[in-house]
């Protein structure tokens, strides 16, 4: 609870938030100043009605006093709605910097992507930091300047009579505390509604994904019904809603009578002789209403947006909380790599412990150098997904370790003993699968990740083109958009082993890359690979033997064990493992 | 699509109050009675005042009727409005999504899933306002004014130019945010960018952390929605200067009104009742003068609902190119292709990355859509997978039959997926998370074609079914789908990379961009002959 509590006050501050807030307080202290004056200056209105000119200065001044309300309002308002755009920019950076920064390392229980999938990072970041916005739409923190406004009018006029002022503040406040009490039960409401609200987002968000593909397959409405059954329990709760809403406007609006009763009820101990003094005093209930009433509907969208912003404070902690990267910082690759040492005695999956598959890595030692192309091959299940996957960092096991060491004598290990050797390590290794993303950006962006400046990636891209004459052929330019439903896997594919070989990471590796590709597209991404290896240590898992005919060494995994290792040609004159995989892949089933 | 979705909103708040004709009647008279006992608080204010000057005591219990009148109607005419609104706003959401999912996706194919998402989610809650908040507020206004003006008039007739100046700046407000409109059709604008980003960062999460470029991504992230706040604040500064006119309009009626009332020597206590009277406006006022902003965003988005049904509702290019073209021939780069496609066999189509063979099957799966009455399922090359249980994704909302769950769990044995979980229930209620991301690439893979399978359809076709599984898997599910192929008369469609994957077909056909059909035939004698284009093609893959 006490971490959600600095969060909030992280959320709310930023650079320019003081002075902001500042300003708007200072519409505050103004608008209670003018309240002050406007019990007296309408009673003089009222005591003044026989004498013409009075009577009109009076009505000059009061016209004064109503041009600077509105400036001050205006003021106000301009001041509020910078303070909260800028603090929505603020919470939303934040909360994607959180997000994006926080690695998908599974650890326990769920990891943030099962905790926080794409339909609910969009709510967190875009429906969350809306409610916020409406606190100035909805006119909420306009509100504030009135109340401050009317209270004070009200304090000036007990001045001029304490019995009928004094009831009327009591009924008022009153008034305010029980609605305010009673939006507790509302907040219970509005809950329910955002959470349906939140249901329908996710759904829609669901069955948009899969819509257009649905309609080759047999599917009984299987969108429709899905969408239906959260919009109906949407509409339902929103009808409690609307009830709720409906009568604490109308339970404010019946103050005016029930003011004016009490009015009538304290009347006989009052005092009151002059008619001026009802006229302040039903001007005064007439300016009170409005604030009041604007409470029990404002409250609304004040537990909203407070709603919205514990959301995010949640999200906020939760990423923070987590394993991430630190901001800002740029990762870096250099160094002058000599070769790599992997240790692994032994690795299970937590989660499958004493669980059906009983499959673990053992005895796992490997060494490579830079310059070298490994190959790992074995049947389904035989853990070398599980190695590569430990290799790049995105499973962090116990008791093992990684070794980066280079010419210089220095090294990097993994796990190591922090997060810092983590993410130090992470960024010296590269990956390449089927999960490599290309963004609807330049070509640019994609290659390079905004890593490298334009003019180096200019003479990169020319190189490329010279030494990839499949690239040539597509004609691909660096400010192309590139959209990535438009292109085929294998060219993904292709651009992704084109960014690992522009961001020169020491390690390399290629996850099942080649199983999409064409005879084209597989030449074109071998070219990719021996330029990657001028510099790197490139470890290719694959199914297909042609793509690691020339490595300089294969290792062949069976049941967690690295079996045999050596070349191509060793290996199929001694290996029977080897022996054996190579022939169930040319295998053939039928005919 | 029914007649609630029109171009003309007028004609859609129309039906809308014809459908809900009870609801707004007695909404209407529950306004009506709100703004009559309202219109009654100023006479008794006055005779407060009366009361000072020695008048008769004022009834309590009569105040104590008002309150609760008030505390019926104003609920009453509220909830009566925005009810029916959200009913509305159900209704269409339903409509458009059944209509979406019965329609060719060609129809709807220029929008990305992000802007469907945007009209069916965002859009229609905006658009839910016309019939809700905008209508309750005009008739608010109307009968508010219907009621009060003669109450004003029947003090002396010419203060009614003293209302002038508080509605003189409700129409500047209104004028000036109305104004703003162009403003809020750039606020969706990039509000849609900003989810698109969001979005794509999702999915290459692991790349960007990968290559370390957190920074870059969260660079472009604050400009983007650095543009929609921007345009925000832009609205909101307008606003907030021009807004408070409609206090200072009603408090400068007031002054005029007393300087009327002065003039023609009415008594002190008709102040008081006419600055009652004057503030009953407030309410209406300040509520309608939102109508400028409100509508402009709810039409803007009503155009966007409007021109995604239409698009629904016309068939399009492709479409009629695929009706009107010869039954067995398919468009390919300016040619036409003579495929045929042999039942209960298994037809391979073969090509280059990039030379279209994805959407020369498509052309086969949308003719038999829209031509026949048989039924076809169609594997995506990386095809979607519901964030819902198992077997729900493979069932599709399908009543399930208990023959239809062991021939499921028959399937899941075969292709391999049986593994997940202990039980048989276990396995169909598991989860696969959104986008199918507890599954890998291949294992939604097979998890889609097992859907086909099912589906009863008697040609599948299958893109690149087998890219993400291995060779050996590959070869090990052919060998046991060939009899199940077999027994259902199934006719399989299906592109590939893959020596293996031709070797366990029937017949294909070879694709070129520039030449069209370069071989096709039986693939077994095609690829034991040397001399074979396909021989050729696969020769890098003969090890």
């Amino acid at each position: 609870m006490s971490t959600l509590k600095i969060k909030w006050f992280d959320l709310f501050t930023f650079k320019g938030s003081t002075k902001l807030i500042s300003l708007m307080a200072l519409g505050l202290i103004f608008s209670a100043a003018l309240g002050g004056i406007v019990p007296k200056l309408i009673i003089d209105l009222g005591v003044k009605y026989s004498d013409t000119e009075q009577f009109y200065h009076s009505i000059f001044l009061l016209g004064v006093l109503f041009i600077f309300v509105y400036l001050n309002h205006s003021f106000y308002e301009y001041i509020g709605n910078r303070y909260v755009i800028r603090l929505i920019q603020h919470v939303r950076s934040k909360s994607y910097s959180s997000w994006i920064l926080s690695y998908d390392i599974k650890s326990g229980k769920q990891s943030n992507r099962e905790l926080y999938p794409q339909g609910e990072v969009i709510a967190r970041i875009i429906s969350d930091t809306e409610v916020l916005r409406d606190l100035v739409t909805s006119g909420t923190l306009g509100l504030f300047i009135d109340i401050f406004f009317v209270f004070s009018c009200l304090i000036s006029f007990v001045l001029i009579n304490k019995v009928t002022g004094g009831a009327l503040v009591f009924a008022e406040v009153l008034a305010v505390i029980l609605l305010l009490r009673g939006t507790r039960y509302m907040r219970v409401v509005f809950n329910r509604v955002r959470h349906a609200q939140g249901n329908v987002s996710r759904t829609l968000a669901n069955v948009m994904g899969g819509i257009h593909e649905m309609y080759y397959t047999r599917n009984d409405r299987y969108a429709s019904k899905k969408g239906k059954k959260v919009f109906d329990v949407f509409l339902k709760t929103q009808l409690s809603s609307n009830l709720w809403d409906a009568s604490y406007f109308a339970l404010a609006e019946s103050l005016y009578p029930l003011l004016l009763a009490l009015v009538v009820f304290v009347f006989p101990h009052s005092k009151i002789t002059e008619m001026a003094i009802i006229f302040a005093l039903v001007d005064l209930i007439q300016r009170s209403i409005d604030p009041i009433k604007r409470v029990s509907g404002k409250v609304a969208n004040i537990q909203r947006a407070l709603t919205g912003i514990t959301r995010i404070g949640e999200f906020v902690s939760d990423l923070e909380g987590s394993v991430s990267t630190p901001y800002g910082r740029t990762p870096d690759s250099k160094m002058d790599f000599d070769e790599m040492v992997v240790t692994i005695p032994t690795f299970y999956y937590e989660n499958n412990e004493g669980r059906g598959s009983d499959f673990a890595l053992k005895d796992i030692k490997l060494t490579a150098k830079r310059g070298e192309l490994i190959g790992i091959v074995g049947l389904s299940g035989c853990g070398k997904s599980t190695l590569l996957n430990i290799i790049a960092g995105n499973i962090i096991p116990k008791n093992s370790s990684i070794v980066l060491k280079s010419r210089k004598g220095d090294s990097f290990s993994f796990p190591g003993n922090d997060m810092m050797d983590i993410i130090n390590y992470r960024d010296k290794v590269g990956i390449v699968s089927q999960d490599s993303h290309i963004f609807t950006e330049s070509v640019y962006f994609n290659i390079s990740m905004n890593l490298v400046p334009r003019n180096e990636f200019d003479t990169f891209w020319q190189w490329i083109i010279g030494e990839i004459p499949y690239i040539k052929k597509w004609g691909l330019k660096s400010d192309d958009t590139i959209d990535p439903k438009k292109i085929s896997l294998g060219q993904k594919q292709l651009l992704s082993a084109i960014r690992a070989c522009l961001l020169k990471r020491p390690v390399i590796l290629f996850d099942e890359i080649s199983s999409a590709l064409d005879s084209e597209l597989e030449h074109a991404l071998r070219q990719v690979v021996l330029l990657i290896q001028k510099y790197s240590l490139t470890i290719v898992v694959t199914h297909r033997i042609e793509t690691i005919f020339g490595a300089n060494s294969i290792i062949v995994m069976k049941n967690g064990l690295i079996t045999d290792r050596g070349t191509h040609k060793e290996l199929s004159q001694h290996s029977q493992n080897y022996q054996e995989f190579i022939q169930k892949m040319s295998e053939k089933t039928s005919i | 699509m029914k007649q609630r979705i029109q171009k003309n909103i007028f004609r859609v708040v129309a039906n809308q109050i014809v459908e809900f004709s009870p609801f707004y009647i007695v909404a209407i008279i529950s306004l009506v009675g709100t703004h009559y006992v309202q219109s009654l608080f100023p006479e008794y204010a006055k005779d407060l005042a009366d009361m000072v000057g020695g008048g008769p005591a004022l009834n309590i219990y009569h105040l104590f009727l008002l309150a609760a009148s008030i505390l019926v109607f104003r609920t009453a005419s509220r909830l009566l409005f925005f009810y029916p609104a959200r009913i509305f706003q159900r209704n269409l959401r339903s409509e458009v999504l059944m209509e979406m999912e019965r329609v060719n996706p060609s129809r709807y194919s220029n929008y990305s899933s992000g802007q469907l998402f945007q009209v069916l989610y965002n859009d229609l809650e905006h658009v839910r306002a016309i019939v809700g908040f905008v209508l309750l507020q005009v008739c608010n206004v109307i009968i508010a004014s219907v009621i009060i003006i003669p109450k004003i008039m029947a003090i002396h007739p010419s203060l009614i130019l003293t209302l002038s100046p508080m509605f003189l700046a409700l129409a500047f407000f209104t004028y000036v945010a109305s104004k703003n409109k162009v403003r809020y059709t750039s606020i969706q604008h990039y509000q849609g960018e900003v989810q698109n980003f969001i979005m794509e960062s999702y999915i290459g999460k692991r790349t960007i952390k990968n290559y370390g470029s957190e920074s870059s991504f969260i660079d472009i992230f604050k400009s983007w929605s650095f543009k929609e706040l921007h345009n925000y604040y832009i609205t909101g500064a307008i606003v907030s200067v021009t807004r408070p006119l409609i206090p200072l309009g009603v408090g400068l009626s007031l002054l005029w009104g007393a300087a009327v009332i002065h003039r023609e020597g009415e008594p002190a206590s008709t102040l008081i009742m006419f600055s009652g009277l004057s503030f009953l406006f407030l309410e209406p006022l300040m509520f309608v003068s939102w109508i400028g902003i409100i509508l402009s965003r709810s039409l803007g988005a009503w155009s966007r609902v409007w021109t995604l049904s239409s698009d629904l509702r016309e068939s399009s290019l492709r479409e009629n190119q695929i009706i009107s073209s010869e039954s067995d021939s398919i468009s390919y780069w300016g040619k036409l292709l003579k495929i045929e496609f042999p039942p209960n066999e298994i037809t391979a189509v073969l090509g280059k990355t990039g030379h279209g063979k994805t959407e020369v099957i498509k052309q086969v799966a949308d003719r038999l859509r829209l031509t026949s009455d048989e039924k076809v399922s169609f594997v995506f090359q990386a095809p979607y997978l519901y964030n819902d249980s198992l077997m729900n994704n493979v069932l599709l909302g399908r009543e399930v039959s208990k023959s239809d769950v062991s021939l499921l769990l028959e399937y899941l044995e075969l292709f391999g997926l049986d593994y997940f979980a202990e039980s048989d229930q276990e396995l169909l209620d598991l989860e696969v998370g959104e986008h199918g991301t507890r599954l890998s690439g291949g294992q939604a893979k097979r998890l889609c074609i097992i859907r086909s399978l099912m589906s009863d359809a008697s040609t599948l076709i299958w893109d690149d079914p087998f890219s993400s599984v291995d060779v050996i898997l590959e070869k090990d599910i052919m060998k046991k789908l060939r009899p199940i192929l077999d027994r259902e008369h199934k006719t399989v469609i299906l592109t590939s990379h893959r020596l293996s994957t031709v070797e366990e077909s029937d017949n294909i056909y070879l694709l070129d961009k520039e030449e069209g059909i370069i071989e096709s035939g039986k693939s077994a004698t095609l690829l034991n002959n040397p001399e074979s284009k396909l021989h050729e093609y696969f020769k890098d893959q003969m090890v």
